[in-house]
């Protein structure tokens, strides 16, 4: 649905600038915000994948937070 | 309605390190009261619109703080709805005047955010956002590029249609001594200007400020040269996800909506207005939602320069956000000043012409709440 690429990251993404995120519409309708990886360009449109990354990993206790991201569809 | 504004006050926005919150809210609260001729005590009730005190200060309760300077002993509300929080108190004020509880109050927008680390202050924003873009790793002007992303591929505008809105914000504050960059910069200097979140760029953007804004307000009963004559309020999905259209501003849209029908006019009526420019994108969309363009034109603004001084349509003859500074509490309530002002025909060298109905409209989040007045001198 859209895009951007992240070039100030919020503190716990600084090591991954510049990242891209994304607002994805899912196969239901609903949409998703997302971190998207794997990808050189972009455009809106684009067919997306849902994947299970890591999401950042400073964290204080130790745990590292899994969650969605997703990458360019590819047949 | 029929709401008296009976004074404004408001202090110089920018880096305020010599000055503490409860200093800058003194200092617009003060000029607000001498330029109604009213004292502290003729002040039934204090309405604060505060964003971030908790976390930037570890201060709440400024209610009490606020009135402890002022040496107030009456009512005091500290009101928050994220960058809205101006408009907000100022509506919340408005209210309670209709209500007949009170007879004359006093409004103040106060935000302190420039003793802060960058990062410490980036966090703070995303507060006005969901937990979902937090997790993505979204800052808030992300949130403002994938809407401007959308809508620049939509109605196919360019990163230098966005840039004329920053242009025009910045000529205008070039005649507004308290405003943060009283300096005009050029298109070249805005599309040279590093990348923050592609495609905004760091003057795409408005900037981290200190500063307070104040207003009197009381009832129909009392005798004023400018009055509010509508308040509407409205709300959108907090989370960009959960919204059907990114290229438009719903919770603007039914605000204004209302507030048209409050007042008894349309978009037409309107001699100048204050928008929330928080991002160059936002204030187009502003204009398309307050219906002073058509979805996809709102560009045509700053480009065409009709909402230039001067122009059919002057639109942030105060600088707006991105020239005159946006702390965000203050914001809301700096927009009513700037108004109000005008409408006395106090602007100076910013003077729009024979002004009779104006407009402010401040937003929360990325558009989560929506506040607009309508202000006359009728």
């Amino acid at each position: 649905m859209s895009f951007s690429v992240i070039h100030i990251p919020p503190s716990g993404f600084e090591d991954q600038i510049p990242y891209r995120v994304g607002l994805v519409e899912l196969k239901d309708g609903s949409r998703m915000m997302g971190q998207i990886v794997e990808s050189k360009k972009l455009r809106i449109g684009q067919k997306m994948k849902a994947v299970f990354r890591i999401l950042n990993l400073q964290e204080k206790e130790g745990v590292i937070h899994y969650g969605i991201k997703f990458k360019p569809w590819k047949k | 309605m029929k709401i008296a504004v009976l004074g404004t006050g408001i202090t110089k926005f920018g880096e305020r390190w010599e000055k503490s919150l409860v200093d800058l809210a003194e200092g617009a609260a003060l000029e607000a009261l001498d330029d109604a001729k009213v004292q502290v005590s003729g002040i039934e009730a204090i309405f604060i619109g505060n964003m971030l005190s908790g976390r930037v200060d570890n201060q709440v309760h400024l209610g009490s703080l606020i009135g402890e300077r002022l040496r107030f002993n009456g009512p005091t509300v500290r009101i928050e709805g994220a960058c809205a929080s101006g408009g907000m108190a100022t509506r919340e004020a408005v209210l309670s005047l209709l209500s007949g509880e009170y007879k004359k109050v006093l409004v103040v927008g106060v935000e302190k955010m420039t003793d802060c680390q960058n990062s410490q202050i980036s966090e703070a924003l995303m507060s006005a956002a969901g937990e979902e873009e937090r997790r993505a790793g979204l800052t808030f002007p992300s949130l403002f590029a994938l809407m401007a992303r959308a809508y620049m591929e939509k109605y196919k505008v360019s990163e230098k249609d966005l840039a004329a809105v920053a242009v025009k914000n910045h000529f205008h504050a070039s005649f507004n001594p308290k405003a943060q960059f009283p300096f005009e910069i050029t298109t070249k200097q805005v599309l040279k200007s590093p990348k923050i979140t592609e495609p905004i760029k760091l003057f795409d953007c408005s900037p981290i400020s200190d500063g307070a804004a104040a207003v009197v307000l009381a009832d129909k009963d009392t005798p004023c040269q400018v009055a509010i004559i509508a308040s509407a309020q409205a709300s959108d999905t907090l989370s960009l996800a959960r919204r059907r259209n990114l290229t438009k501003l719903l919770s603007v849209e039914k605000a204004a909506q209302k507030a048209y029908q409050m007042a008894d006019i349309g978009p037409k009526d309107i001699d100048l207005a204050e928008v929330h420019d928080c991002f160059t994108i936002a204030e187009i969309m502003a204009l398309e939602a307050l219906g002073f363009y058509k979805k996809g034109e709102g560009w045509r603004g700053a480009v065409e320069e009709g909402t230039y001084l001067g122009g059919k349509l002057p639109v942030n003859t105060s600088g707006g956000l991105k020239a005159f500074g946006h702390p965000v509490g203050a914001t809301g309530v700096k927009q009513v000043v700037e108004i109000a002002n005008q409408l006395k025909n106090k602007a100076g060298k910013r003077q729009v012409k024979g002004a009779r109905i104006g407009l402010t409209q401040n937003i929360g989040g990325a558009g989560g709440t929506a506040v607009v007045h309508i202000l006359s001198n009728d």
